[in-house]
């Protein structure tokens, strides 16, 4: 029941949160020079045509009112059309947000096992050889910028090794099968860009756990060793790992519009991006107002597994 | 110790070598069925490593020497695999300290399900719930069901050593099980070792500093000193015809209830290992030694059945180690209080993340007076509010109720709003020396700190003067000013606490628990320090203890506090020669290892604090009412007049 | 956990399996790739921003009339047109039995409704301001075959100008809200269904063209990527068949596929240096051709577009253009520049500051600022690259700075001068005003006699290449990539695609 009461305040605290960013993102993307009319119309165009567009569009008119248009639109579901394809944002989003949130999950499921598994590897086998050995190659691999890693991929696994195609396309109506085809290359990518980076610091906070006294003593009750490590050791070492985490999360929403573009890939980071080069108004808005959504939530669900993982924190201390 | 044909264990040569310093070497020992071997040493003697080598645990970069045989078989060289087996299940550990012996994100039914299944056990709730209620934790289903950090240091020992005597092991290794718990809870673990022992005929091997507590349990000893073996035989003939010269200097600084008379004396030197050479390690402190035994080592000899000694010199006559002098009682020093404390009450809120706050009275209505001159010992067990009164009285709880006076002018409860004068006396001196000296900083600009603080006022040479006479005070060469503090020893460390403390020139000193973290060995030499300071300053100290037989030997009066609340204010000696006072008898049985007679529990009430187990409680005016104090010198707070305490309450010996 | 771990695997390991199976939709159809691709894509030829949309109306609506990558006007839905007499009408003919998608025939209806709607500020369609010239009045449909636009003045160019990118036709009644989800034009495709988001778009055959027998391809897939790299390996993989530009990065990479074509449309990107003739020292005509003189013109086409490109002759109008003064690129002639330095008062050389991007504002422009550089020092003039940052170079740099880089797409002479050439243009960059020059444009505009126009213009480039403030040493191609085994597409030098021609096997 106390726990029901902290997701719902967090929840609550979240939506208050949401609505700031939108009133700053609103009366931000104002202050950006030029504006969506210039963009449909060209460089030097007509003045009175501009007008006429700008009055069309609905974007002369003050701007509070605007907002509180906006806002009253999303309670019901209706985030606006986008002002280049007259094309409502809502269709184009949802689409564009379960594609990432697809990719994502994908990549999750790869950056799980390949950041745990080699940072209990190094951590079981400190200082030696294979540790170094794994070190040098997820530095090595850190220091690549994450597009020239996607370039590499492409061409190793496309053009070399044809085992994916050029273009990630994931439509309606792909199959499973398709999508999971199409996208096994960037998520592979993401998943690499994020493990080699959280590996590090669940490899550290692996080796100080596996120094404490609790797990000397369950060593000394006769755990043996792989118990010893996935139920007594990880539960403890994971909490900094988990925060690590949180932030690829939030990478994962935006941050991966590079390799997105690299494999053609439709997510919703090419879609912020597009959005803010065309200065689609409605389109930027919504895109981030939902990468603020997902940090929150994201930080969230960090928080709840943390209390999971740390009991001690879930009472009166 | 027993012919090698019953034996469980047998030690051999054993070593133990980290580079290239042997931490032990040469150890030989036997263990048979309900032995109790008590392996006694001060800190860094080795005697943790052996108890891990017992069970095959080697430190990171050790290599071993000799040979550990369980059951003929060789320990040290087992496979993996054939540790695991063999840990938790025919040889266990209980380890010193509980609290980081629990895997915080498990819970203790879980720990204990997973103890049963890895060695193949079955598990059920019962079997569980049989374990702990074995301890004496009769809330089992809600203590399965807790976190650590949701049980108290007490229950935590209590669940560790549960989970230890789990798989019916044969022999359990403890290494100071009994450290940091209350009197009582301690007597109670002793008790059920001694029942372990006694009905399941299993051996232990306890691991200690306090020579004290062995006796109620031990039936053998082995001392050590340095990594080797001084003395080892049964612990009748060890405790009574110690042969070697450091067991006699233990058993010399050793305070103990059952020996009131015998004032401890402190052992001079502390064990500096760099500076053993190739002779006996105990040289350089043994005031019998001579040149031989700083060159070579010395023999094991047989000096009587089963009692082996390694020693050049072997002196006669025992008695003239220990001045078995009675403490001195001087009088109780009169003239007007210089600390006053009316009606000090704290209380606080805990909170977690997510917040629950149910209000806790961490003290209630306390008084006290504190005449110059006198030590006034503070008594009581985890949770009785004797460290919230130290620090209400410190200025370190701005939030308190109640009346604080010094030397005549009222004391501001927050340190910030108190006068620099007062600050400078009332010194407060920590529990661990570890955490209150600045690692960073040698000890001359520690005292230089403290002193730049309280008398700003001197010159240089003054200063220096002051900070050679603090360290003289303390028994500390000079040369420890240029020292960091990690290079002293514990008992150093507080010396110079002490010292920090005592160059502001108080009026008052708060001894928090300065002995707790302490070498039994090493305590004896801050007891006479401080009752040496009392003397010569004319020092009013407020000692707060949960050690009676410390408070016993220092202390001219002791208050005993009970869950906040006061229960009686008493003189030391009356305190132990005569506790009329239920608990107050139930502490000092406990210390004398006696076990306690627990009252079927009830739940509390607005009247005394000490009803709800109190043996002697009558129904419910002792719940219900709040009980009054006695009349006379002697003060107790019972509803039973004094006497008809003395008839209720008998120590038996 | 491990268990579950390995459960996990195996059944994506399963999964994976069993969608290498399923191969992409429809092999068959023409995969068609250009350089970007947008959220927003738009299927309104009158609105079209990104080429990626305009390859989308391409594919589904046809102009009434074409032009080829030297500007030539030919007939397209239009049969024929001719000009009256005083100039000030055109008039087109359609030709019979095309139908629209829906069915319906092409009539001047269409046509009429098609160039009204682009001039309506409510349609705010950008081919406004270039369809300048005419009024919904002036459009006017005497029969059902048979169009006439009227201007005010002869326009010369009347055809070119109205076959502007926007004017596609499209149905009587069309409404950008009807034209979003489905198409209705003239074209070999039909877009049905259509998402603005969608990664890529896939269009059915028009089984109703009207030219027989076409297009061979039953489908047509069309998508797009901005990253260079993304679009050569697609094309390298087989997942595209044609890249409408492949990236300057990516040419040696591609040249070197034994399977993949590079098709040229060439003199589309004019490459230049300008000088503003009202500042110092460049105000010396002498100062200005001998700054032109220096260039070695053969060595830049291989520097700077490696060998895709053909030489500038330092006025928009490239050498292959049947309206270019010569089809040879100008000698270099050092000794000359000196001479002419020394005339104007630099007898020991002259020392400039060029302006350009910190990074390639089209790709190979810096190598062409380092390699006139080193030419011109060779005749004794010191050039000082100074660099701005590329975004703020437009705002900043360009058109204030007395010397910088700049580029052009090519255009027809007509739009070209008048873009930045007479007095009066809004990017005078080499601040050249010259009445007698205007003059020529002014009659050349309005010429009826297309031989007199040629010759018009032909005078006004002279005039540009002997006193102009503009260096222009190279044309860059557009450059496709097409798969060996298809045929027929021709790189447009506007990227406008003709779908309909090519055929893959």
């Amino acid at each position: 029941m106390v726990l029901l009461r902290f997701i719902l305040l967090r929840l609550l605290g979240g939506i208050a949160m949401l609505l700031a960013v939108s009133a700053l993102i609103f009366f931000m993307t104002e202050v950006l020079p030029g504006d969506v009319a210039t963009r449909i119309l060209g460089r030097n165009p007509d003045p009175e045509r501009l007008a006429i567009l700008r009055a069309t569009l609905g974007i002369d008119r003050p701007l509070p009112l605007r907002y509180l248009e906006w806002i009253s639109g999303i309670l019901q579901g209706d985030f606006g059309n986008s002002l280049i394809s007259g094309q409502p944002v809502t269709e184009t989003l949802g689409r564009r947000v379960l594609n990432s949130v697809l990719l994502g999950a994908l990549a999750l499921a790869i950056y799980v096992p390949l950041a745990v598994l080699p940072a209990i590897a190094q951590a079981v086998n400190r200082d030696g050889p294979l540790d170094q050995a794994i070190s040098a190659l997820s530095l090595a691999i850190l220091s690549i910028p994450d597009f020239l890693l996607a370039t590499l991929v492409l061409i190793g696994f496309v053009v070399l090794l044809p085992v994916a195609p050029a273009r990630s396309i994931v439509e309606a109506s792909s199959t499973w099968g398709q999508a999971l085809h199409a996208m096994i290359l960037p998520a592979a990518t993401i998943a690499l860009v994020m493990a080699t980076y959280a590996m590090r610091y669940l490899r550290d906070s692996l080796i100080e756990v596996l120094q404490t006294d609790y797990i000397r003593m369950a060593r000394l009750n006769g755990i043996p060793q792989r118990v010893l490590i996935w139920r007594h050791a990880m539960p403890n070492a994971l909490v900094p790992f988990l925060n690590v985490t949180a932030l690829n999360l939030t990478y994962l929403f935006g941050g991966v519009v590079v390799i997105e573009q690299v494999f053609s890939f439709p997510g919703f980071g090419a879609l912020m991006v597009g959005a803010l080069l065309q200065l689609d108004v409605p389109m930027i808005q919504a895109t981030v107002l939902i990468a603020a959504a997902v940090y929150i939530l994201s930080n969230l669900a960090v928080d709840l597994a943390t209390l999971a993982l740390n009991p001690r924190l879930r009472h009166v201390g | 110790m027993t012919s090698e044909t019953t034996s469980l264990l047998r030690l051999d040569g054993l070593g133990v070598r980290i580079g290239t310093q042997d931490i032990v070497r040469d150890i030989a020992l036997t263990l048979a069925p309900g032995e109790v071997l008590g392996l006694v040493g001060e800190s860094g003697s080795g005697k943790t490593t052996i108890a891990l080598a017992l069970l095959g645990y080697r430190p990171d970069g050790a290599t071993f020497l000799g040979s550990v045989e369980l059951d003929s078989r060789e320990v040290l060289s087992l496979p993996p695999a054939d540790l695991q087996a063999l840990r938790g299940r025919r040889i266990a550990y209980v380890p010193q300290n509980p609290t980081t012996a629990l895997n915080p994100a498990r819970r203790i039914g879980a720990l204990m399900a997973e103890q049963l299944a890895v060695h193949g056990l079955a598990s059920d709730a019962d079997s569980l719930g049989g374990a702990l209620r074995d301890v004496g934790l009769v809330d089992a289903p809600r203590v399965l069901a807790s976190f650590p950090h949701q049980l108290s240091g007490g229950q935590q020992q209590r669940v560790v050593l549960a989970l230890a005597t789990l798989c019916a092991p044969d022999i359990l290794v403890l290494d100071e099980p009994t450290t940091g718990l209350d009197v009582t809870t301690q007597a109670i673990v002793i008790a059920h070792l001694r029942r372990l022992r006694d009905e399941r005929r299993i051996a232990m091997v306890y691991v200690t500093h306090d020579l004290d507590l062995l006796a109620g349990i031990a039936t053998h000893l082995a001392v050590l000193y340095a990594g080797r073996m001084m003395e080892s035989g049964p612990a009748e003939q060890v405790f009574s015809a110690p042969r070697h010269p450091y067991t006699r200097a233990l058993l010399a600084a050793t305070p103990s209830l059952r020996r009131p008379d015998h004032r401890p004396q402190g052992l001079p030197g502390t064990l500096r290992r760099d500076l053993v050479g190739a002779g006996c390690p105990f040289a350089a402190r043994c005031r019998h030694a001579l040149p031989l035994c700083a060159m070579t080592l010395p023999a094991t000899a047989e000096v009587g059945p089963g009692h082996l000694t390694a020693c050049h010199v072997l002196p006669a006559d025992p008695s003239t180690d220990s001045d078995a002098s009675a403490p001195a009682d001087p009088a109780v020093p009169g003239g007007a209080p210089v600390l006053i404390a009316h009606g000090l009450s704290v209380t606080y809120l805990p909170g977690g993340m997510i917040r629950r706050a149910t209000p806790v009275l961490a003290l209630s209505e306390a008084n006290l007076a504190l005449h110059r001159g006198e030590i006034l010992a503070v008594v009581g067990e985890s949770g009785s509010g004797k460290s919230t009164l130290a620090k209400a009285i410190a200025g370190m709880i701005p939030g308190h109720a109640g009346h604080l006076v010094l030397d005549g002018a009222p004391l501001a409860p927050s340190i910030t709003n108190r006068t620099a004068e007062q600050r400078r006396k009332l010194q407060f001196v920590f529990q661990n020396p570890d955490a209150s000296l600045n690692p960073r900083r040698r000890v001359g600009h520690i005292l230089a700190d403290a002193l730049r603080a309280a008398r700003p006022s001197l010159s240089l040479a003054e200063k220096n003067d002051a900070i050679a006479a603090a360290l003289a005070e303390v028994r500390l060469p000079e040369s420890h000013a240029g020292r960091y503090p990690d290079q002293l020893s514990g008992g150093e460390r507080q010396r110079v606490a002490l010292a920090r403390a005592l160059i502001a020139n108080p009026e008052v000193l708060i001894c928090d628990e300065v002995l707790s973290a302490l070498d039994v060995s090493v305590q004896a030499g801050i007891l006479a320090l401080l009752a040496g300071l009392c003397r010569e300053r004319n020092l009013a100290i407020l000692f707060i203890s949960h050690d009676l037989s410390a408070v016993r030997h220092l202390a001219h009066r002791v208050v005993v506090l009970y869950r906040g609340q006061t229960l009686a204010a008493l003189s030391a000696r009356k305190l132990l020669d005569s506790p009329h006072h239920p608990y107050v008898f139930q502490l000092v049985s406990a210390s004398l290892g006696l076990p306690a007679k627990q009252a079927a529990a009830m739940p509390p009430g607005p009247g005394c604090p000490f009803a709800p187990v109190c043996p002697v409680r009558v129904e419910p005016k002792c719940r219900h009412r709040p009980p009054p104090w006695s009349e006379g010198i002697e003060r107790l707070r019972c509803h039973h007049s004094p006497d008809d305490l003395a008839n209720l309450l008998t120590l038996g010996h | 956990m491990p268990r579950t771990l390995t459960s996990v695997l195996r059944l994506s390991s399963v999964a994976l399996a069993l969608c290498t199976g399923a191969a992409t939709a429809q092999e068959d159809c023409l995969k068609v790739m250009t350089f970007d691709w947008s959220a927003t894509l738009i299927a309104d030829p009158a609105r079209v921003v990104n080429n990626s949309d305009l390859l989308h109306v391409n594919a589904a609506y046809e102009p009434l009339v074409v032009f080829d990558n030297n500007f030539t006007v030919s007939p397209w839905l239009a049969e024929s047109f001719t000009q009256s007499k005083d100039g000030l009408e055109w008039t087109f003919v359609l030709k019979d039995g095309i139908t629209f998608h829906d069915g319906a025939p092409l009539t001047s209806a269409d046509v009429v409704y098609t160039y009204r709607r682009l001039l309506d500020p409510a349609t705010a369609s950008p081919a406004a301001a270039e369809l300048g010239m005419i009024t919904a009045d002036g459009i006017t449909a005497p029969d059902a075959r048979t169009v006439v636009f009227r201007t005010a003045k002869p326009v010369a160019q009347l055809p070119l100008l109205l076959a502007t990118k926007y004017a596609l036709i499209v149905r009587d009644g069309s409404t950008s809200e009807s034209l979003a989800r489905q198409s209705d034009g003239t074209g070999p495709y039909v877009i049905a269904d259509f998402k603005a988001d969608a990664p890529r778009t896939v269009l059915q055959r028009n089984p109703a063209y009207w030219q027989k027998g076409k297009p061979a391809a039953p489908c047509l897939e069309l998508s797009g990527s901005a990253d260079p790299i993304s679009r050569a390996s697609a094309i390298q993989s087989g997942d595209a068949d044609l890249l409408i530009a492949a990236d300057a990065s990516t040419l040696p990479l591609l040249q070197a596929d034994p399977g993949i074509a590079l098709l040229e449309a060439k003199g589309a990107l004019m490459m230049t240096m300008v000088m503003m003739v009202d500042q110092p020292p460049f105000d010396d005509v002498r100062v200005r051709q001998a700054l032109k003189l220096v260039v070695d013109r053969a060595a830049m086409v291989q520097l700077v577009t490696l060998g895709f490109g053909v030489p500038g002759n330092d006025n928009p109008v490239p050498p292959t253009s049947p309206l270019a003064v010569s089809d040879q690129a100008l000698p270099r002639d050092l000794e000359k520049a000196r001479a002419l330095l020394a005339e104007a008062g630099h007898p020991d050389g002259l020392t400039v500051d060029l302006w350009t991007g910190a990074t390639d504002l089209v790709p190979g422009m810096n190598v062409m600022v380092q390699a006139y550089k080193e030419m011109a020092a060779e005749a004794g003039i010191t050039v000082n690259v100074m660099t701005a940052p590329s975004n703020s170079f437009w705002d900043d740099v360009w058109m204030k700075q007395p010397f910088s880089v700049s580029y052009w797409y090519t255009r027809h002479p007509v739009s070209s001068f008048s873009l930045a050439f007479r007095s009066d243009a809004q990017y005078n960059e080499t601040h050249w005003r010259d009445p007698a020059f205007d003059a020529l444009l002014d009659d050349a505009a309005t010429a009826t006699d297309p031989a007199a126009a040629a010759d018009l213009y032909r005078q006004a480039q002279t005039r540009i290449m002997t006193e102009g403030g503009q260096i222009a040493p190279v044309f860059a191609s557009l450059v496709a990539a097409m798969r060996k085994g298809c045929t027929g597409y021709v790189p447009h030098i506007e990227s406008r695609v003709m779908f309909q021609d090519i055929t893959c096997d």
